[in-house]
């Protein structure tokens, strides 16, 4: 009798610590589907940061060292509200090249127009392109607004657009891109939404979403004329 | 026997839970570790990456600081980083908590932005005055100023070169610092400067027609559309003349504004743009001029008005009526005494007065008593008839003044003179006031020249010539040459035939002009390296009663406060050059201008022009100067 008591709380024993170890490992795995996740999506997020730090970089540079009255923009409109501009400034091929600044002002003989624009699917694609269109005479160099923005800028082989020397993708998840000149203080503001997709999410079929948007206020620095 | 059985489970169970409590512990921890190396790994980079972000920019304001305290350097003293600093200056400014300190024997000034936690190293090469040194002028094209500079925070370091030039002292053909209104027909702005073209203002701005037309337009000088054209104000921007005009403000407004004026239209700017502050001791003058002081003249030493009128006199005059004769000329006494209108010149010491200080009169004007005497004498064998040659006038008294004891004289050589050459005249014959061009008047006081006709008077007062310096003289440079009126009170040329206009500066109060009987007004100062064209301590008020059709400014047009043009449906009025409102004051009076008005006007036409003040800007006083930037780069 006292064997078999024993032997029937060994069992219970059993059941009770498989159970235990059962819920831990439950825990765990949670713990570790959750981590998982969150490494994934954080990573995912941190990709996109990166990606935006790149974007902010490049634009900054570009419209620092431009002219605010020869930046041209092109608006683009989607149903959904949101926009897929595009915006054009002129720029130099080397600054530390003294031929490319007039004799007379010493100002910059710009030599390329720098183009951003968004494409039109969804979602977009965001694209830096340098061209280099002839200067207008009698003027030697580019004097005037891209005017040809708006017919030259493709959603489908942005490659193929004309005088381009380089093309650069620098995001393939483009929602929003809203470029809007401000003349009260000569600046440009910069609208730009990027979204990124992740892997499907645990017991889920839907993907993991990132969604970035942020504002920025840009002023160039070879306004010439200065307000 | 339960106690044993207890016992004995207690003795074989209790080594197993320690270790399953160990192992739930070691996972857990485990666990907890895991998730804490996940959440560190994600967030080190993106922090790392957040902090680079924060400190670049950082560095990169702090470049911007040190150009702006670069510029404010050099708009202050000129020559600072011509030549190698000669000891360890330092400099604190408390806003930007900015301080820096010189390197002796170079070009070099560190310092730190307390505000940034931003150090920053900078070398300056200044050549904007021209002749520096090989190693300035490697760096620094005359005329301009380099600096390169470094800042460093945390592990961030940003660089940008720049470099500046002077900057025109006033970059648009009409500048105020309260509204502009323009009320007239057409409004066409051009400029001669190949980058502007623009009129700005920080009070509302109303100009004709930018959204029913073409009335306001920005064009070259081949009349074809200005893009350069930029209208440019703090507060807002109104279409329309007169009486309802419509403000400019939806992006719809905005862009058929654009497309009729060809030219940008920016309400609610929010830059600052300097009106540099003229004052009084800042005013440049030729310094070849002759100066002419009325100072020597006891009555008129320290200024007044001159006004030519037709007052009613008793009159002492000679005259003879003559006819011809069997045995030739025949001729009769018609002289005597007679109540008659004659013209007169008055001068009043204090310009509000009613009562002149003296009177004067031109002995060989004869017009006004030829008028008012018969023109022929009964005779017995024919009619004598008045030899206009012999008419002569010998003394002269107008009872309202005699009983006043306001003095009166009849002027020698029939002028009225001041200067130790005569270089003012007032010719009581012609009716005419001449200045010597060339010369610069200098008036302690108010210098005023009108005619004035008394209402009680049977006929008008003969509008005097007003010739105040300004005349073609082939053998002047750019010929033309001129005079420079300089006095301290208000300066009123009025109710006058004006031929031509000098320099006209009013140290404290106004510049009036209201010319009559004129075609054409031109004020001018080109080619003769001042610049400054008409400067009033106090207002601008242009008058056009008689519809003048043409009005012409070269050059500066400065008023500390307004300016304001009467119209009167003129023809043309054509500012070329600036015309600058600095407005310090709240208009003190009905009437004054709040900033710039015209008013009841056809076409007004504003020129930009800088070289016609970029000599009066090189040689301001005290060194002061506006820099730009030429090129900025990284």
């Amino acid at each position: 009798m006292r064997l078999k008591k024993k032997a029937g709380h060994a069992l219970l024993d059993l059941v009770l610590s498989l159970g235990m170890l059962g819920a831990l490992l439950l825990l765990l795995f949670g713990a570790f589907s959750m981590s998982t996740r969150v490494f994934s999506e954080n990573t995912m997020r941190q990709s996109a940061e990166q990606q935006l730090n790149t974007i902010r970089i490049l634009l900054e540079r570009d419209l620092e060292l431009t002219s605010f009255w020869l930046i041209q923009e092109d608006a683009r409109s989607l149903g959904d509200g949101t926009s897929r501009d595009g915006v054009a400034m002129v720029g130099l091929s080397e600054w530390n090249n003294s031929s490319l600044f007039q004799s007379g002002t010493q100002r910059p003989a710009w030599d390329r127009q720098l183009v951003w624009y968004a494409t039109e699917e969804t979602p977009g694609r965001l694209i830096r392109q340098v061209v280099a269109p002839p200067p207008q005479a009698p003027s030697t160099y580019l004097d005037q607004p891209y005017k040809a923005l708006a017919d030259n800028r493709s959603n489908v082989s942005p490659e193929n657009n004309d005088s381009v020397q380089s093309t650069r993708y620098l995001s393939a998840g483009v929602t929003d891109f809203k470029v809007t000149s401000k003349l009260s203080n000569a600046t440009l503001e910069v609208k730009l939404h990027l979204q990124q997709k992740g892997n499907y999410r645990a017991q889920s079929m839907a993907k993991a979403e990132n969604h970035l948007q942020v504002f920025w206020i840009f002023c160039p620095k070879n306004t010439w004329p200065p307000l | 026997m339960p106690e044993e059985y207890m016992a004995a489970t207690m003795k074989t169970l209790k080594p197993k839970s320690h270790g399953i409590a160990l192992i739930t512990v070691m996972l857990m921890l485990a666990v907890l570790s895991l998730l804490s190396a996940a959440f560190f790994e994600i967030y080190r980079s993106h922090f790392a990456l957040t902090r680079s972000s924060l400190s670049t920019q950082a560095a990169q304001a702090g470049c911007e600081a040190v150009y702006e305290y670069v510029a404010f350097r050099l708009e202050n003293d000129r020559a600072w980083g011509t030549v190698p600093f000669s000891d360890q200056g330092s400099a604190k400014l408390l806003n930007s908590e900015l301080t820096l300190s010189t390197v002796p024997g170079s070009h070099v000034f560190t310092g730190r932005i307390e505000s940034l936690d931003t150090d920053f190293t900078a070398t300056i090469y200044n050549n904007l005055k021209g002749g520096g040194s090989l190693e300035i002028q490697n760096k620094a094209p005359a005329g301009t100023a380099y600096c390169v500079v470094s800042a460093v925070c945390g592990d961030s370091t940003r660089r940008a070169e720049f470099l500046l030039d002077v900057a025109p002292l006033f970059d648009s053909s009409v500048l105020t610092r309260a509204n502009l209104k323009v009320d007239a027909d057409r409004l066409t702005i051009r400029s001669t400067d190949p980058d502007r073209n623009m009129i700005r203002a920080e009070g509302d701005i109303q100009v004709p027609g930018l959204l029913d037309g073409e009335h306001t337009q920005f064009l070259t000088d081949d009349d074809r559309p200005d893009e350069r054209g930029l209208l440019w104000t703090k507060k807002k921007i109104y279409s329309g003349g007169g009486g309802m005009p419509e403000m400019v403000d939806t992006a719809e407004e905005l862009a058929i504004a654009r497309k009729n004026s060809h030219g940008k239209i920016v309400p609610d700017g929010a830059t600052h743009f300097q009106i540099f502050d003229i004052d009084e001791n800042q005013l440049n003058l030729p310094e070849d001029a002759t100066i002419v002081s009325l100072s020597s003249d006891e009555k008129a030493k320290h200024g007044g008005r001159w006004t030519f009128v037709r007052r009613q006199a008793e009159v002492q005059f000679t005259a003879e009526y003559a006819r011809n004769g069997l045995f030739g000329r025949e001729a009769k006494d018609g002289g005597g005494s007679r109540t008659m209108w004659v013209d007169v010149l008055e001068f009043y010491d204090d310009p509000e007065d009613t009562i002149p200080t003296a009177v004067y009169r031109g002995a060989e004007r004869k017009e006004d008593i030829i008028d008012s005497i018969p023109q022929e004498q009964e005779g017995l064998f024919g009619d004598f008839k008045l030899d206009k040659e012999t008419v002569k006038l010998t003394s002269f008294k107008i009872p309202a003044y005699d009983a006043l004891k306001v003095p009166s004289e009849i002027v020698a050589n029939d002028a009225k003179t001041y200067g130790d050459n005569g270089e003012i005249r007032f010719d009581l014959t012609k009716q005419e006031v001449t200045i010597n061009s060339g010369a610069t008047v200098s008036v302690d006081g108010p210098f005023q020249v009108t005619s004035h006709t008394d209402p009680e008077a049977p006929t008008s007062t003969p509008p005097p010539v007003l010739d105040l310096g300004y005349k073609a003289d082939h053998t002047a440079e750019g010929g033309v040459s001129k005079a420079t009126i300089v006095a301290k009170g208000t300066i009123n040329i009025e109710n006058g035939v004006t031929q031509g206009l000098g320099r006209l500066i009013s140290r404290q109060g106004d510049v009036r002009i209201q010319p009559k009987n004129t075609d054409s007004v031109t004020v001018d100062t080109t080619q003769d390296g001042a610049g400054l064209l008409v400067y009033a301590g106090r207002n601008v008020i242009l008058n056009n009663p008689d519809q003048t059709k043409d009005w012409n400014f070269r050059g500066l047009v400065y008023a500390r406060e307004g300016i304001k043009m009467r119209g009167g449906s003129a023809g043309r009025a054509r500012f070329e050059g600036t015309i600058v409102a600095l407005q310090r004051n709240t208009p003190q009076m009905a009437g004054d201008p709040d900033g710039i008005e015209f008013v009841d006007c056809r076409n007004i036409e504003f020129i930009y022009n800088p070289s016609l003040l970029n000599n009066y800007v090189r040689e301001l006083p005290d060194q002061r100067i506006q820099v730009q930037t030429v090129y900025w780069k990284r």
